[in-house]
Formats: structure tokens, sequence, C-alpha cells
């Protein structure tokens, strides 16, 4: 399909080259920070000390992870008796408290109390707190041995709350779960891009580690929030704290394995991303907040914006062309044409250059996620994820982040 | 409270290159759009070419006194493919964007030249019907781009007629082109609408379905 075919110089083209350039702009802008700080993607600080960590590991229905859950933090490569860790069984209904109480160890806590959330699990569970660190670690995440030894070290740095580490999918089987590994990966770059940018905005559950003293501070996690690791970081940046990320750091996680229960997870996830900025708003605009307040949360909604017209327009086009053969039928009934293929150079788009260079943004942007997060160059056995991530993710995610402003201007069901 | 800092600087220098990267796409774009004229142009030309060629020769072979009609026979067979390809890359220009962004003036003109070459093909064919007894079935089409709401639909019409009997010769012709020799064309067949056909001399105003048209065909012929 060609985009030429639309037929109307003006509003479209200009649409259209308004997009193109806050794409380019973005992608120039991250690949300038990946190369003036390349190497702060591999190095660790050491640590030289191991202070305390106590794990908070806040669990609603999770039978079938908590366990290996709790062994592999229990397994860290990390002095035994610097970890706590403490479960909070959420009001589950299923075999989840039964399989924390057999967990016959004495540096493991755990809590029962009536489902509330988790944001107030973690809370409840905070004030247990007495060590210098503590980690929220959701019950369907992993981490792996080595990830406090990576993580810790930089937290030398005095100005520092909160780091939050690189997730994985684990074991991706279904399609989704394909699609979403390669997005994780490319998550683990942007992370890292936003932490040196200064404007991370989202501590996720799996694995985001914080001084205790300061999170006590700023009162914990908001349990009125859809996305409490949002708001929370959204809160340290008003604070005026710092928050970090360690691309080394990895926690395997849980994702949701079909379409609607990805569906059901982004829309709360991209509604809270709205809610927050709109509670947050006197960050927008405000050079106070860095390149967060001054540019990237502006730039979100542009890029919103874009999504939708990303989405629309290809619909749009495809639509037309659609009413345009069936009206074909209706007047002169299907005819039968052998397909001939000759090229042509009218067949080239104008905008063919611009194809082209996101392409080659997209491609180089892959490799140099895959090349950070340690993992093989597989384009052969891994086919089937990178299809999905290059020509199926980019309508879902638009699709996910449309129906998420849709929802959010009518307020539908606003529960997690 | 950290004392955040702002990245001016690289804000700056990432806009330059984004614009650099963005100028050097509106020039290729721009590049590629001349070309697709170009190419319409070449198209033109060696078909003016071979117009002159055998216009040569048509009035070679009537000047020694032969057979004329030979002459004008090769001149229809031999233009045919170039002159239906033409009429398709002309077509499917014209449905695309381009058509209306770049270089609009400069298609106007081959636009003028590709209609004057299609009225003088036209008027072989009715010399080769009138002086050699040869049937030609053809139809001369006037449409406009602007102001025209059935324009779309007769253009798929004959479209169709033209895959289901390819012998049908379907000339184009753009009303809006302000050109002389339309409008002398229009005013001999009495055109004051479009879409409006001619078919064997006469003026069939208003669109006309499939049916209709071979139904004029089958009468005119008889």
């Amino acid at each position: 399909m060609e985009f030429s075919s639309i037929g109307y110089f003006g509003i479209f083209d200009i649409v259209q080259l308004f997009c193109y350039f806050i794409m380019v702009y973005c992608s120039i802008l991250w690949f300038v920070v990946f190369i003036k700080n390349h190497y702060k993607f591999f190095v660790d600080k050491p640590t030289k000390n191991y202070p305390s960590v106590t794990f908070l590991i806040p669990a609603y229905n999770e039978k079938k992870f908590v366990s290996k859950c709790i062994n592999s933090v229990l397994n860290l490569d990390y002095p035994e008796n610097k970890i706590k860790i403490i479960c909070i069984d959420d009001g589950s209904t299923d075999k989840t408290s039964d399989i924390c109480k057999n967990i016959k160890n004495r540096r493991v806590v755990v809590i029962n109390k009536k489902n509330t959330g988790k944001a107030d699990s973690l809370n409840i569970a905070l004030k247990l707190v007495d060590t210098e660190f503590v980690v929220s670690m959701d019950a369907d995440s992993f981490p792996r041995k080595n990830y406090l030894k990576k993580i810790i070290g930089h937290f030398d740095d005095k100005d520092i709350a909160a780091i939050s580490p690189a997730m994985k999918i684990n074991k991706p089987q279904t399609f989704m779960q394909q699609i979403q590994w390669v997005e994780y990966i490319f998550s683990i770059y942007l992370r890292k891009l936003f932490a040196i940018f200064d404007c991370q905005y989202v501590l996720p559950g799996p694995g985001s580690i914080y001084r205790t003293d300061q999170l006590k501070e700023i009162g914990g996690w908001d349990k009125r929030s859809l996305v409490e690791d949002t708001e929370l970081a959204f809160r340290m940046y008003e604070k005026g704290y710092k928050i970090e990320n360690c691309t080394n750091a990895y926690v395997d996680t849980e994702a949701p394995a079909t379409f609607k229960e990805l569906f059901q997870q982004r829309v709360r996830w991209y509604r809270g991303y709205l809610q927050t900025t709109f509670q947050y708003k006197h960050l927008l605009g405000n050079s106070k907040y860095g390149n967060l307040g001054l540019f990237i949360l502006p730039i979100n909604f542009v890029w919103i914006f874009i999504l939708g017209f990303l989405f629309f327009m290809p619909l749009y086009m495809f639509l037309t062309d659609f009413v345009e053969y069936i009206h074909t039928l209706y007047l002169v009934g299907f005819e039968w044409s052998p397909l001939v293929f000759n090229f042509d150079i009218l067949y080239i788009s104008s905008y063919t250059y611009f194809f082209a260079l996101f392409f080659l943004i997209g491609i180089t942007t892959i490799l140099i996620s895959l090349y950070i997060s340690g993992e093989k160059m597989d384009f052969k056995g891994k086919k089937v994820f990178y299809f999905g991530y290059l020509f199926i993710y980019p309508f879902l995610y638009s699709t996910f982040w449309i129906a998420a402003v849709v929802y959010e201007i009518f307020k539908r069901n606003n529960k997690w | 409270m950290v004392k955040r800092k702002i990245d001016t600087q690289l804000y700056i220098m990432v806009l330059f290159i984004t614009i650099s990267i963005f100028i050097a796409g509106l020039f290729l774009g721009g590049v590629l759009s001349q070309s697709k004229l170009n190419s319409l142009s070449e198209d033109l030309e060696s078909l003016e070419r071979m117009r002159n060629t055998q216009e040569t020769n048509s009035l070679l072979l009537d000047s020694l006194d032969e057979k004329i009609c030979l002459g004008l026979e090769s001149y229809i067979n031999e233009m045919l493919p170039e002159i239906e390809s033409l009429a398709e890359r002309v077509a499917y220009y014209e449905r695309s964007a381009d058509s209306k962004r770049f270089g609009i003036k400069e298609y106007d003109d081959i636009k003028k030249d590709y209609n004057l070459l299609l009225i003088r093909y036209w008027i072989i064919t009715n010399k080769l019907e009138k002086n050699c007894g040869k049937n030609i079935m053809d139809i001369l089409y006037f449409y406009s781009n602007k102001k025209c709401d059935n324009c779309k639909d007769q253009g798929i019409y004959l479209d169709s007629i033209k895959k289901q009997y390819p012998e049908i010769m379907i000339f184009a012709l753009d009303k809006d082109l302000n050109l002389s020799t339309i409008d002398i064309l229009s005013k001999s067949f009495n055109i004051t609408e479009v879409p409006s056909l001619i078919i064997n001399g006469n003026n069939y105003s208003g669109l006309k379905n499939k049916e209709e048209i071979i139904e004029l065909i089958t009468q005119e012929t008889k």
C-alpha cells in the first residue's frame, strides 16, 4: 500500500512530516545519548561492603510462582545474613498462603492480610523494614544470582534514591510473550537511556530497589494509583530524588500470555500513566524538573498523537481502497485480471526515504538492545519474535494507547 | 534535593542533525518526483519520435502515389501498444498524490502534449476508416478531474470495457487543460458537460454504464 495514494496534498502531508520529524528527532537524541555514555551500560560500580536488604514480595493468587520467587531471592549471591524476606499474602484465595508458610527459613517472614491491593501490602510490610535498602519483588519475578551484587554498588552515589533493574521475559511461550520478549529487551536499553538522561519515570514492581529511609519519608506507595510504580517515581522527581538504572541486574518475570491479558495490563499501565501525568501536571514544562519536565513529559503527549496518527492513517487508506474496490465490484462485477508486476518509478512513494530511515533506526536499536542485554543475535531461532515485534507490535502498541485514552476519557471501570 | 540539569546543547545539536536529515529527505523526495515526471516525459518523447517517423512515412507514400492505407495502418499498429502503456501510466500518476504535490505546472505541459498526441492519433484512425474502409471502434471520452462527480464511475465502466474488448480504442481527453484543440473538438461535438462520450461522431452526454455503451457501439457499427 502506498502512502502517497491518499491523494490530498496538504494537511495529511504536513501532519505526516511533523510526526516523522519528532520520530527522527527522538531517535537521534537517544543515539547521541548512547554514544556519549555507552560505557555506563556495561560497567557497574563494585560494592565495598554488603549492606542489608529486605525483599518485599506481595502475592495475590500466585501459587504457581511464589515459591520459585522466594527461593531465587534466598539463592542470591550475597552474604546470607544480609538478606531478609517479607512475603505478604494479600488475601489470596488459592494456596499461596500455605506455600509461603511451608517455606521454613528464619529469614522469611509471612504476613497474612485481607485483600487490599499491592500498594497497601507493600506499605504494611515497609513499616517492618529495618534494613538500609528495600526491594519490591513481584511474586511472579525471579532475580538472577548476581542481581543484588550488580545493583547495590550504584548506591555509592548518595543522591540516588532508587534503582530499577533489567527485566527479561521468563521462558516466552505464546506469540504475545515472544513479542514482549523483544519489547523488554528494547526496554532494557531505553530504561538506561532514560536514567542517564535523568527522566526515568517508572520503577517497575519486579526488582526496583530503594533507600528505606527515603522511601518511608515520602510515604511509600500510593494505594489509590492504578500504577503505583509510576506514581512513586513521579513523586520522587517532585521531591528532587534521583533514580538510577542497572542494565546488568537481571530479573526474569512472567508476562501476560494472551492478547486479552496483555490488553488489560497495558490499558491499566497507560491509563495509569495518563492519570499520573495529570496528577503531576506542575512538572510539565517546568525546568526545575530537568529533562523530564521540560522535554520528556511534553513530548510523550506528542507521541500519543503520533501513535494514533500512525494507526488511523493506514486504516483510513485501507478502508478507502476497500470501499473503492467494493464500488467497482458493484458497478462492473468481479473481473479477473492477471497479476503482472512491472517495476515502474511511479510506484515509489515520496516517503521511501523516511521508511528506509525508520527501518534502519529500528534494526540498529534492536541490535544495540540485544548487545546490551547480553543476548545472542539469534535471528533464525527467534524469527517469529522479531517478525511479531516489527510488524504486529506497532499495531498492538497503538491499539493499547488508543484504548487507554478512550477509556480514560469515558472513565471506564477505573480498577485494577 | 538534586539540582537537575537541562541538556540544552544536546537538544540544539540534535535539532541540527534532524533538520539536516530532513532536508536530505525532502531533497531526495523532490528528486524522485522530478524523475517520475521525467520518465513520463521520456515516454512521450519516444512516442513523438515514433509519430514523426510514421507521419513522414505516410506523407512519403502519399507523394510517391503508393498505397497510403498501408502507411496509415502501420502508423496505428506500431504506436498502439506504446500509447496504451503511457495511458495507463498517466492514469496511475493522476491517481497518486504526486500529481498534486510537486511540479504541477510541468505536469500540465506533459499532459497537454500527451492529449495532443492522442488527438492526432485519433485523426489517423478516422482517416483509416474513411479512406481505407477499415473498421475501427473508437471512443472519445471527455472528462474533468475537478468538477465531475460521475467521471470516476465512467472511468471504471470504460476500464472494464477495455478489459473485455481490447480492440476498442478509448481516448481520454481532459477538458480542464485549456487546450484550443480540445476546445475545437468540444465545440464541434457540442459538448457542454462531463462525462461525455463521442462514439462514431455522435455525442452522448452524461454517465453511461457498461451495457449502455456496448449497446451504443453495436448500434453505431450497424
